[in-house]
């Protein structure tokens, strides 16, 4: 029988072509996702990074026009010792419920407030709005809990973990590993974030793998989220805490 | 596996790519098509390779799945006369008949022919491209040599 190799001629440039340009853009697209994912703070990790220090980072809201979130914190407090409701509400619009004291001994330490970006595809703000972060010390440990007026975000790694005068609340715990800007992903990292072993953001000076609590609930339009990073409070603890917070007004 | 290596993996595959499409596929322009649908498929779903090893045959898997899926699609028939016309001319070793022949075949037939003796792959792994048991690979590959074998008689007897 002839040679079937000769059966086909030789690919055309134009196939060549598309080859490469496919392939191009895969690379881009890929460059670009590093990118952003060296830029990206963890919307989970952003509450407690933006109490230490000035930050700036982004997420990808899934719904909506918005299809960037930007946030800006200072380390300086906006407030020292617990506001009123009017007071917040003058502030921020809104007035969640704020904790003195904790029965577990956690105290108010401060106030900071959280600016918000949504930004469309094109850069331009859609949306802006303005969270508070109540950061809360025992000794030398501390704890975050964010009050945002908006609904609680779609986070299907959440699960409910106790109910409450009728309102759910949700936990989830993950370790988190916070890597320089500069930070080259390797396989190892890609493999460990697509197998859920770390959940990745940006913005220290070094590599640090921290274990973050998570714990929220949505009342009377209110998000609140508490999140603790190497916290030695269980989720229990963390329930408790959340009906007090809940029983405050 | 990052970008790079399997960037380099598809240009190694790129005449075989080519090949494998332009048995389904007589058009060149839709062989593009579905050749860099395979490859932003392929590299979407590479987590789901289990051993870097089989990207190869993994990626003529997918490809031969698009292939199929645009003739689907376009609703894509072998012509044949279309086909020698337009097909380039200046590959001396091109031999046009040849193609047209292969063409003849049922696509079933075609395709193992195609993979077993212009791309060389040993019959475990066209047994792993098209999910088919060996012995229906060697029936396929004895049956298709047959009517090749006619196909072929009959072109110089005309």
């Amino acid at each position: 029988m002839k040679d079937l190799k000769n059966a086909f001629p030789y690919a055309p440039v134009t196939f060549h072509n598309k080859i490469n340009q496919t392939l191009n853009k895969l690379i881009e697209e890929e460059a670009h996702q590093n990118m952003k994912k060296h830029k990206l703070f963890s919307k989970k990790i952003l509450v407690l990074v933006a109490a230490a220090i000035l930050v700036i980072g982004t997420g990808v809201f899934a719904a909506g026009k918005i299809t960037t979130y930007v946030s800006s914190s200072s380390n300086i407090p906006t407030y020292t010792s617990v506001p009123s409701d009017k007071e917040l509400q003058h502030k921020y619009g809104f007035a969640p419920n704020v904790v003195d004291t904790f029965t577990n001994g956690y105290q108010f330490a401060g106030i900071y407030t959280d600016n918000n970006k949504g930004l469309d595809e094109d850069g331009k703000t859609v949306k802006e709005s303005k969270d508070v972060t109540i950061d809360y010390k025992n000794g030398k440990e501390s704890i975050m809990l964010s009050a945002q007026a908006r609904a609680i975000d779609d986070d299907t790694d959440m699960a409910t973990v106790d109910t409450y005068k009728g309102t759910a609340i949700q936990y989830s715990a993950y370790d988190n590993k916070c890597v320089p800007p500069d930070y080259k992903f390797t396989e190892q990292d890609k493999q460990d974030e697509k197998s859920g072993k770390y959940v990745f953001s940006c913005g220290t000076d070094k590599v640090e793998i921290s274990k973050v609590q998570s714990l929220t609930w949505y009342q009377n339009g209110i998000t609140y989220i508490f999140t603790g990073i190497d916290s030695p409070l269980s989720k229990g603890d963390l329930v408790t805490m959340a009906h007090e917070v809940m029983d405050t007004k | 596996m990052d970008i790079q290596t399997f960037t380099q993996n598809v240009l190694k595959i790129e005449t075989t790519m080519y090949r494998v499409a332009k048995s389904i596929l007589p058009n060149d322009s839709d062989c593009e098509d579905a050749v860099s649908e395979a490859i932003l498929i392929g590299y979407a779903k590479l987590y789901t390779l289990r051993e870097e090893a089989f990207l190869k045959t993994w990626l003529i898997r997918i490809l031969i799945n698009e292939c199929y899926k645009m003739r689907r699609d376009k609703k894509v028939t072998v012509d044949l006369q279309a086909c020698e016309e337009i097909l380039p001319t200046y590959d001396t070793e091109y031999d046009p008949m040849l193609y047209e022949a292969i063409m003849k075949l049922p696509p079933k037939m075609r395709m193992v022919i195609v993979l077993y003796y212009v791309e060389g792959y040993a019959v475990n792994e066209i047994n792993r491209i098209l999910h088919i048991p060996d012995g229906t690979v060697k029936s396929r590959l004895s049956r298709g040599r047959q009517l090749l074998k006619e196909h072929l008689e009959s072109e110089e007897v005309l």
